[in-house]
């Protein structure tokens, strides 16, 4: 007995962190697009899910039939290849409805909600603000600058908005650069300042900045995509779920579609650091 | 009982001889009637005996009697033992019995022609406390055991013990681990007062150990499933940076588990960290923790006991669903003046305690501070800068005994905890509690407490800096009044009742300006008010040696009061935001709903004898008040919230059944036990669920079951050169969460395992004496490690590469494990000349994690840095490396 305790311990200890196995699971299908107010081809991307340790991280859908359709008119998308489909230049009208259908190979037609395209109030101005910060490589001092947006927030309805950041013309598009915004506690605040440190900038370097607005699906939607991709595995983490947007399979109900569709309007301005 | 009944042969045959007469012969009637009134007819008492004088015992009297053809019947048993001094010859029964009768007051009478004699024995009681000699603290669960036999009973939480027993005389043993037993013959004669001064057994300690209780406690007592923590010097286990814990010492007996370092909360029998109701003298503190859950808010130089009932809960006890942790903080010493302290890598602590009167009132007042202020990040990054964590306790007491019939106690506790959280914000948390109790003794069996309780839990966080900086706020506040009966019939029978009732103010959450440039609005959510009442009615029975029973009734309902706004929502579609069908505006003092609940308990103890027990309990509870939390490991950030019309309480049904043993003279205690519990309508949320200042939280919440079962083995050696124990639990808890409504099913609908669930659980926990002043421990954990969804596959959304799910939970971390060591160096305790040293210090040396195993918390699923556009899966360990930490005790 003793001798059996002994070596069932040793055998215990001796385990180390073995590879991990990932389990199987079923291939999805994830779809990602916007409809903006700004004049230009609207894109939608279409892929499939793929097994978490593969070399590639999507796999795209080259053979379906795409249209963005608003109460009136609709916008044929065509294929231009890595899964992305592109309509025509035009620009989305401000309270107006838009809807993606998108019909595949195998017969399948998936519709999006409609999502109604927001106006934004413009983006005012961009102030610069900073901090004393190490940088991570040297352990040099440095100083971070940061921008701090200002516009206006209408009072009579939930505004929801993302900013999104450019640095010398390159998007910032790392987890922890997704930057929402929920009127919430600052409506119908005037010249309503957001500061944005995580959006780092040195000396020299040029902001640009562009507000948009969003539904409340759409606002949710990448709460929840940031939170999977931010603090999942921390010791404050959330609990992993799946990223279930306003896209349904209208032929299998049962199957579930990932990812959104959605409808901004986008005001943008820039500043130099100097 | 055997009764003795002696007949006479002769007259029996005379009686027959009787009945065959008087059918053959009617002019022999007269004879025959002559006959028998001289066989049968007699008064028995005036038969003719010859006793001579002498001094007799009752017993040997009587069975002279029955010598003598007199028909009696008695129970020996019952007898007095008492002499009877017969100075002239008796000669009839009559003056026999009388004599007896006059002398010891055995009584007699006829029946049938049969003396049936009877001893009805005066009952007394004798009550009183044990109390250590030194310093006047009550001692809880102190035995006192009649006629070394089993029987007895046990000192209550007050130190008060109750026996009423026939008159006589006995040898009475009052015993206390640590402590030198005090051995009394006593002659029962009248109600007796005896207070008892125990004195301990080591030589030179002050402090008062409270190791475990009676040796026999856990075979003698009914309550299965109750542990209680040894605390205290005499058990120098390594903590997690030398800090002694309360909570940490619970984590290494079975039963209780944690989901990992960093994580607050203990889970219990597979229950949730808010199924515990954790009393601090009575008040009810709602978080109890301190750095990240590695230090709890009780400061363990001013506990007394700390009991954990996790199978077996009392009727007295209610309102969560796994367990209670009752936590009993000392008195101070009613004598004497002290002060003790410490101070260790995380904290500094100081301890005064004295009499305000001697042997009359007292106090004790503690205080702990955090030193050096850093953060796990900093501890793992080893960076010190910027004051990120810090926090302090403050405990007061003071004890006043107005009379032998009643005493008054005044007890607080006020903690609080900072803590950086993000870019700029700050969080405070912290717990505030008063309590008043009032003892009071109606008779020598009747003990009744009155208690009044005030408390707060605040958690608050501040930002200057975010979109209109703000402060936000959240509270509970309760204000509670109990009164609690205790009847000690006799030893076998003790009768408990009481009621309970608590007025809950919750503020879910205010959120208000940092100041008057900040832009954010106000945003107030109501507050909720609800009244949690309890009445309940328990009796502990002993109906023979070997068999004991303590079962009771429990009675429990919430109330919900206004000023409130209730929601009701569409019955047929899943509740939202979107599916609210009508607002009610509930006025002030209004109830708009009840809740309410039978909650029976029972507990079995069955004796084999002295030193095994069988014992099995079931338990129901109502739980009406919840932690609402969307991450993994509890965070000081999640929100309680009351039961209401929309979210229903949480109910328990608990089923455990043990075998106790106690083997060696009661040197190894050993028990092995297994439980199922069952719980209704637990609580989860909805993926991406949005908590923050929701006024309709029940928006975002699933409704569903769990289950949990186990077994739990656990021994331990409480004395000798090398003690220690070793606990294993089986274990598993599982959830399921199915609704007809597609977001609110979980896994489709089955069971899946908690987040805690932990099926092995392993500890080894030694403590060798080398010498008086060295003593060295070890703690080994072995743990398979947690619940854990892993990505089925990713995608890329916005740029980022995306993991996905399937079902929650389906796979584990690798198992943990972790050995810490001690070295307990105490100082000298005689000084040069000869005189004991007034200050009585030691210095604890612990090593945490020795062998410095990166255990892994959780994986992060994330985009690799070193080559983009892949995805790797990173484990994160929060104590990867080895932990040395000193820590200084004094008392003087």
């Amino acid at each position: 007995m003793k001798y059996l305790c002994l070596i069932s311990t040793v055998l215990l200890l001796s385990c180390g962190v073995s590879e991990i196995e990932l389990p199987d699971g079923t291939q999805l299908l994830v779809v990602e697009g916007w409809v903006t107010n700004q004049e230009k081809q609207h894109w939608v991307k279409l892929s499939r899910t793929v097994p978490f340790d593969d070399n590639n991280s999507e796999l795209a859908i080259e053979d379906a039939v795409v249209s963005i359709n608003s109460e009136f008119i609709s916008y044929p998308l065509t294929y231009s290849g890595n899964g992305i489909y592109l309509s025509d230049i035009f620009a989305g009208i401000e309270s107006s409805n838009y809807q993606l259908n998108i019909e595949l190979i195998t017969g399948d037609l998936i519709q999006s909600e409609w999502e109604q395209l927001y106006p934004v109030s413009p983006l005012e101005s961009i102030e610069v603000s900073f901090f004393d910060d190490q940088d991570p490589e040297t352990g040099e001092d440095i100083v971070v600058y940061y921008p701090v947006g200002i516009w206006d927030d209408p009072l009579e309805e939930t505004n929801y908005y993302r900013y999104i950041g450019y640095r010398n013309d390159v998007l910032l598009n790392d987890p922890n650069e997704l930057i929402l915004i929920n009127d919430q506690f600052v409506n119908g605040a005037d010249s309503l300042p957001h500061h944005m440190p995580e959006l780092r900038y040195a000396l020299g370097d040029e902001i640009k900045l562009e507000l948009h607005s969003l539904s409340k699906s759409g606002f949710d939607f990448l709460e929840l995509l940031k939170l999977q991709t931010t603090s999942l595995g921390s010791s404050s983490g959330t609990s992993p779920a799946t990223l279930i947007g306003n896209l349904k399979n209208v032929t299998n109900e049962n199957q579930i579609v990932l990812g959104f569709f959605g409808a901004s309007s986008v005001s943008a301005d820039s500043v130099l650091i100097n | 009982m055997p009764i003795k009944i002696t007949f006479a042969m002769k007259s029996r045959d005379e009686t027959l001889y009787f009945i065959a007469m008087k059918r053959r012969l009617t002019h022999f009637l007269f004879f025959s009637v002559f006959l028998s009134y001289l066989a049968v007819g007699q008064n028995p008492l005036q038969k003719e005996v010859h006793i001579e004088t002498g001094i007799y015992s009752v017993v040997s009297l009587l069975n002279l009697l029955s010598d003598q053809k007199i028909n009696l019947a008695y129970s020996s048993d019952l007898m007095p033992s008492d002499r009877v001094t017969v100075t002239s010859k008796l000669t009839t029964v009559n003056q026999v019995l009388k004599k007896i009768k006059n002398q010891t007051g055995v009584q007699f009478r006829l029946s049938d022609d049969i003396i049936l004699l009877s001893y009805q024995r005066k009952m007394y009681t004798l009550s009183g406390t044990i109390k250590d000699s030194q310093s006047g603290e009550a001692l809880i669960g102190a035995s006192i055991l009649i006629n070394s036999g089993t029987r007895g009973t046990v000192t209550n939480t007050y130190g008060f013990y109750s026996l009423t027993m026939p008159e006589g005389t006995y040898d009475l043993s009052f015993r206390f681990v640590g402590y030198r037993s005090s051995e009394q013959k006593l002659k029962l004669d009248q109600n007796i007062e005896y207070i008892v001064s125990l004195s301990e057994n080591t030589e030179v300690l002050d402090e008062v150990v409270v190791s475990s209780i009676a040796p026999d406690y856990n075979v003698q007592n009914t309550i299965p499933g109750i542990s209680r923590i040894s605390l205290g010097e005499d058990w120098p286990i390594p903590y997690f940076l030398g800090e002694e814990d309360i909570f940490q010492n619970a984590l290494l007996l079975p039963g209780i588990q944690s989901i990992g370092e960093d994580a607050s909360g203990l889970n219990i029998r597979g229950g949730a960290i808010d199924q515990n109701l954790i009393l601090l003298d009575g008040a009810p503190i709602y978080n109890p923790n301190h750095f990240y859950g590695l230090i709890s808010v009780f400061s363990p130089e001013v506990i007394n006991t700390v009991d954990i009932m996790k199978g077996y809960i009392p009727p007295q006890y209610g309102g969560r669903a796994s367990s209670v942790i009752n936590i009993v903080q000392k008195e101070g010493n009613n004598q004497e003046y002290h002060v003790s302290g410490g101070m260790g890598l995380v904290s500094g602590r100081l301890t005064a305690e004295g009499p305000i009167k001697k042997n009359e009132s007292s106090f004790l007042f503690s205080a702990r501070q955090s030193l050096l202020n850093f953060s796990i990040e900093d501890l793992v990054n080893e960076s010190l800068d910027d004051s990120r964590t810090s926090f302090r306790d403050f405990n007061a007491k003071i004890n006043w005994i107005v009379n032998n019939n009643n005493k008054i106690y005044l007890s607080g506790y006020y903690g609080q905890d900072r803590n950086r959280a993000g870019f700029d914000a700050i969080r405070k948390w912290g717990n505030k509690s008063m309590t008043l109790r009032w003892n009071h003794l109606f008779s020598p069996k009747i003990f009744s407490n009155f208690t009044a309780i005030v408390s707060e839990y605040t958690y608050q966080i501040s930002d200057p800096q975010e979109v209109g900086s703000f402060i936000g706020k959240s509270n509970i506040v309760n204000f509670a009044l109990k009164a609690d009966f205790g009847w000690v019939i006799n030893p076998a029978h003790t009768i408990d009742f009481g009621v309970h009732t608590i007025l809950h103010k919750l503020k879910p959450g205010e959120r208000i300006p940092f100041d008057e440039n900040a832009s954010t609005v106000e945003t107030i959510l109501d507050t909720e008010h609800a009244i949690e009442s309890s009445v309940y009615l328990s009796h502990m029975a002993e109906f023979s040696e070997k068999l004991s029973v303590q079962y009771g009734i429990r009675l429990s309902s919430l109330l919900s009061i206004g000023p409130s706004e209730v929601y009701t929502y569409d019955p047929n579609l899943s509740k939202s935001d979107a599916t609210i069908t009508d607002t009610l505006n509930i006025f002030k003092r209004k109830i708009h709903h009840r809740h309410g609940g039978w909650e029976p308990r029972i507990s079995l103890n069955y004796h084999f004898n002295e030193n095994n027990s069988i014992k099995a309990s079931y338990n129901k509870t109502y739980q009406y008040i919840h932690l609402i939390s969307n991450t993994v490991a509890p965070a000081p950030t999640d929100i309680w919230k009351l039961s209401d019309s929309n979210i229903k309480p949480t109910i328990s049904d608990h089923y455990s059944v043990g075998f106790y043993r106690n083997l060696r003279d009661n040197k190894l205690e050993a028990s092995l036990e297994f439980f199922y519990k069952k719980i209704q309508n637990v609580i989860d949320f909805k993926d991406g669920a949005d908590l923050l200042f929701n006024e309709n939280i029940e928006t975002e919440l699933l409704n569903g079951r769990g289950q949990s079962y186990g077994m739990e083995l656990f021994i331990k050696r409480n004395t000798g050169k090398i003690r220690g124990w070793l606990s294993y639990t089986l274990s598993r808890a599982e959830q399921k969460f199915q609704s007809r409504f597609s977001e609110l099913t979980i896994n489709n609908g089955s069971y899946f395992p908690s987040n805690f669930n932990k099926a092995h659980d392993i500890t080894l926990v030694g403590v060798l004496s080398v010498s008086p002043r060295v003593s060295l421990s070890s703690s080994f954990n072995y743990k398979t490690g947690r619940p854990i969804t892993l990505p089925v596959g990713k995608f890329i959304f916005d740029g980022k590469i995306v993991p996905n799910f399937e079902n929650r939970n389906q796979n584990r971390l690798p198992s943990y494990h972790r050995l810490d060591l001690s070295l307990k160096l105490a100082g000298q305790s005689i000084k040069k000349n000869g005189q004991i040293r007034r200050n009585h210090d030691y210095w604890l040396f612990s090593l945490y994690n020795v062998y410095a195993r990166k255990n892994i918390y959780s994986y992060f699923f994330r985009e690799s840095e070193l080559v983009p556009g892949t995805t790797e899966v990173l484990p994160y360990s929060i104590f990867g490396t080895i932990i040395p930490a000193v820590t200084y005790n004094f008392r003087f």
